[in-house]
């Protein structure tokens, strides 16, 4: 059974909907957009321009993102409310690495302050990690089935995998599949703490290097996407509009990966890990026979997190490609977008997605790495007299869990 | 092809002892591990109680990072014996899934992390807290120390997340997508645990009392469950000796009515317990005992009541329902797991846990609560409920085997 994406929703520093989002890494960084410090933060994000039956009072900032990202998802995908009574095994899956952890320091900080008796019941319901996925079940009335995976950024590929196996084993007709990632300053202390960010060398940037030649550091994010995934069969029956087909997933702890990234924060170097995460996407590939086709375009998840690292990082897919990957640009949006960690391996599948739908490889300035050595600018004219059939989506975190996925028309 | 899902291994720490024997044989007697908590920061007259683990011996923490969380350390416990049941060895499991429920992960860190950059500033914070607050932290501990490749899922649905993680594994190999799971959940107490319930209003000061008129709320707790569940084929091909039990249904649904309350119909409820049913191909009458949720609050028990009369029709009142949360407290997103072993304890020993301090039976809950201890014959299949904030309920059908190995 084919699983396909039929509905897409995106909030995220670079633009909020789809077109926004896709104009955004279409061209480039625009120059409007800067890094306020280590972050990228969404801006004129006003949940009840959307939803404004909502109430908005002391909901959290991943929730809200949760909700308007869902709504954007399903009227992409033509399915209103009262249509998903028509489904009867729809479900959510949810994911997220923080959850609301703005709720959850003010809670325990509150706590700290004002002794154990006298917290605040609405920032500790708010600050569980399934709160946004209870409030989407409630708001789209979608009772069969609802889950929260909580992960590192392999989050989304994780979340993509669970819902493809639901809708493969006929557990679930459709399902909606969910990120969303909040920032707070706490997060700027720890990661900056981990040698990860560096707020004043970040200062009004536009952008970090994703596979620079500069000792960058990451720049943190926040936002959210969404994806509607169901039977090619029933997205056909329907006439919906069909994004791509999920062909392949997969994800895992590595030892050997994991062992590298606790000697160095700043990313791997070893060349065991290496081959170990150019593993992973090799056995992806080689699954089946139709998994072998080429891949045309890679939308890695390296963050600028340090320069040696991270062209190590890159001989992954050299690794996994081999001489092949002349041929195939890659790139990284987490320069645009920020590190939304779980949610942004679904952003990535969103981007991934609008380059299938578009054809287009984006221009992807300053967020490059050519097959040589490129910080040039992808040559987009080169690669894009081709037609785009498949894009490969990685995502590597500091715990030693990679993911992969390939998306394909 | 749908497989035969089979328990072959179990893990278990809570206040009620470390081991699956040591809690078993504590239950069977009907005792309470739940004590009054104080310390420098939760104050005496706060009145808290809970199932607090007070000493974890000090031979199973061996090759323990003292920086882990305890979180992590409590799951590595019952992992341990889990795997040791199952007569798998550390050095032999190259490859596996292991799927994890839980609420709030590495708290303790987190709170301790917090409390440094409020009073000490960030210099005095280790990032390493913070690392080990996030709630899939844990899960990478179990995979560091059992495997070299292993496929970590963290589910996190409040106090459903046991339950869902079982159930997960159970669909993973019941479906064919794996051979074998490590599934369970875990959390643990902490200031911000009770300070949250606390602040919900569903702490007791008294005692937790399930189903009982005068309940008046619920008691924490704190522990870790880990099944090791497998296809028959698998369990055969590596030549596993004995099995405990198999699992034979799951269902879960969302109640879409309060992110901290349930809906009082138990329309919810009923629906992942009927959908439980039906995947393990059974008539509800054929559940032989029910191991309730049965927290201890006013709502959710009258809910659940509710829930299993409207589902279990006339056979409800012949179905026999304890919860053992007054013996261990509420285990969060480790209840389920914790819970489901339990259940799968008593129907190998034809034994049903005691629900303690039931003594007024509440008209709201027409249930046949289980008072005493005794040898209940031919029981072989129970069920284990789950309902947690955000609307999530699941339920689990477990099966024994008549001989143990058969």
């Amino acid at each position: 059974m084919d699983v396909v994406v039929s509905g897409l929703g995106i909030i995220s520093s670079i633009g909020i909907g789809k077109e926004e989002f896709w104009d955004a890494i279409k061209e480039g960084p625009l120059e409007h957009i800067q890094a306020d410090k280590d972050v990228r933060l969404v801006r004129q994000f006003e949940p009840r321009g959307y939803l404004p039956d909502l109430s908005v009072r002391r909901m959290d900032k991943v929730t809200q993102f949760a909700l308007v990202v869902s709504h954007l998802a399903l009227q992409d995908a033509g399915i209103e409310i009262a249509d998903l009574k028509k489904y009867k095994k729809t479900g959510v899956v949810f994911c997220t690495t923080h959850g609301a952890i703005s709720f959850s320091r003010r809670f325990h900080q509150g706590l700290i302050q004002e002794g154990v008796q006298l917290g605040s019941p609405s920032l500790f319901s708010n600050s569980l990690f399934n709160t946004p996925l209870g409030e989407i079940c409630k708001y789209f009335r979608i009772r069969y089935f609802g889950n929260t995976i909580v992960s590192g950024t392999t989050g989304g590929i994780e979340a993509l995998e669970f819902a493809k196996d639901l809708i493969e084993t006929g557990l679930l007709d459709l399902v909606l599949v969910v990120g969303s990632e909040e920032y707070d300053p706490i997060m700027s202390t720890a990661y900056s703490q981990m040698g990860m960010t560096e707020p004043e060398a970040l200062e009004g940037r536009r952008y970090t290097r994703g596979f620079g030649h500069y000792p960058d550091k990451f720049l943190l994010g926040e936002g959210a996407a969404a994806v509607v995934l169901e039977s090619r069969n029933a997205a056909l029956k329907r006439n919906a509009n069909i994004y791509g087909r999920i062909q392949a997933t997969d994800y895992g702890y590595n030892k050997t990966i994991q062992k590298d990234f606790a000697k160095r924060s700043g990313g791997f170097r070893s060349e065991s890990a290496i081959r170990e995460a150019a593993a992973i996407i090799r056995n992806m590939l080689q699954k089946d026979q139709e998994n072998q086709r080429k891949i045309d375009y890679i939308l890695s998840g390296f963050n600028s997190l340090d320069n040696e690292g991270l062209n190590k990082g890159f001989e992954i897919f050299r690794s996994a490609f081999g001489s092949e990957l002349e041929k195939i640009p890659v790139h990284t949006m987490k320069p645009l977008t920020g590190e939304c960690f779980a949610a942004g391996s679904l952003m990535q599948a969103v981007a991934a997605l609008l380059v299938l739908y578009h054809d287009t490889i984006p221009l992807g300035k300053g967020c490059e790495y050519g097959p040589q050595d490129g910080n040039s600018g992808v040559d987009a004219d080169r690669f894009n007299e081709k037609k785009i059939n498949a894009v490969l989506v990685h995502a590597i975190n500091f715990d030693g869990t990679t993911g992969a996925l390939v998306l394909d028309r | 092809m749908n497989h035969r899902v089979i328990v072959s291994g179990m893990g278990l720490i809570t206040s009620l002892g470390v081991g699956v024997e040591e809690n078993w044989s504590n239950i069977q007697a009907g005792k309470s591990g739940l004590v009054q908590i104080s310390n420098h920061e939760i104050p005496e007259d706060a009145g808290f109680c809970g199932g607090l683990i007070s000493d974890v011996p000090a031979c199973l923490l061996k090759d323990v990072s003292r920086r882990m969380d305890i979180s992590s350390i409590l799951l590595l416990i019952a992992a341990q014996e889990a795997f040791s049941q199952a007569g798998l060895l550390e050095d032999q499991i190259e490859k596996g899934y292991l799927i994890l429920g839980t609420s709030l992960g590495g708290i303790r860190c987190g709170e301790k992390y917090n409390k440094k950059i409020l009073y000490e500033g960030t210099k005095r914070a280790r990032p390493s807290w913070l690392l080990d607050y996030l709630a899939f932290n844990q899960g990478i501990h179990l995979a560091e120390r059992f495997f070299d490749h292993a496929k970590v899922l963290t589910v996190s649905n409040a106090c459903a997340s046991g339950t869902n993680a079982i159930g997960y594994g159970y669909q993973l190999i019941k479906y064919g997508r794996a051979g074998f799971v490590a599934a369970g959940g875990y959390d643990v107490l902490s200031p911000y645990v009770l300070g949250g319930f606390n602040s919900l209003r569903l702490l007791t000061r008294e005692k937790c009392r399930p189903f009982d008129k005068q309940r008046d709320g619920l008691l924490l707790g704190e522990g870790a469950g880990i099944m090791i569940l497998e296809s028959e084929e698998n369990f055969i091909k590596r030549g596993g000796e004995a099995f405990s039990g198999e699992i034979i249904g799951y269902g879960e649904s969302n109640d879409t009515f309060h992110i901290t309350q349930p809906d009082p119909s138990g329309k919810g409820a009923a629906a992942a317990m009927s959908k439980a049913v039906e995947d393990a191909g059974l008539k509800p009458s054929q559940i032989q005992y029910i191991n309730a949720h049965g927290t201890g609050t006013l709502i959710n028990d009258k809910m659940e009541a509710t829930a299993i009369n409207n589902f279990f029709g006339e056979s409800a009142i012949d179905i026999p329902v304890s919860s053992v949360k007054p013996m261990i407290g509420h285990l969060l997103g480790g209840a389920g797991a914790v819970e489901a072993i339990i259940t799968l304890l008593a129907l190998q020993h034809r034994t049903l846990p005691v629900n303690l301090n039931y003594d007024n039976p509440d008209p709201d809950c027409q249930l046949y609560v289980v008072t005493e201890n005794s040898l209940w014959k031919d029981i072989r299949i129970g069920m284990s409920n789950s309902f947690g904030f955000g609307g999530m309920n699941a339920s689990i059908v477990l099966k024994s085997i008549e001989k143990k190995g058969t």
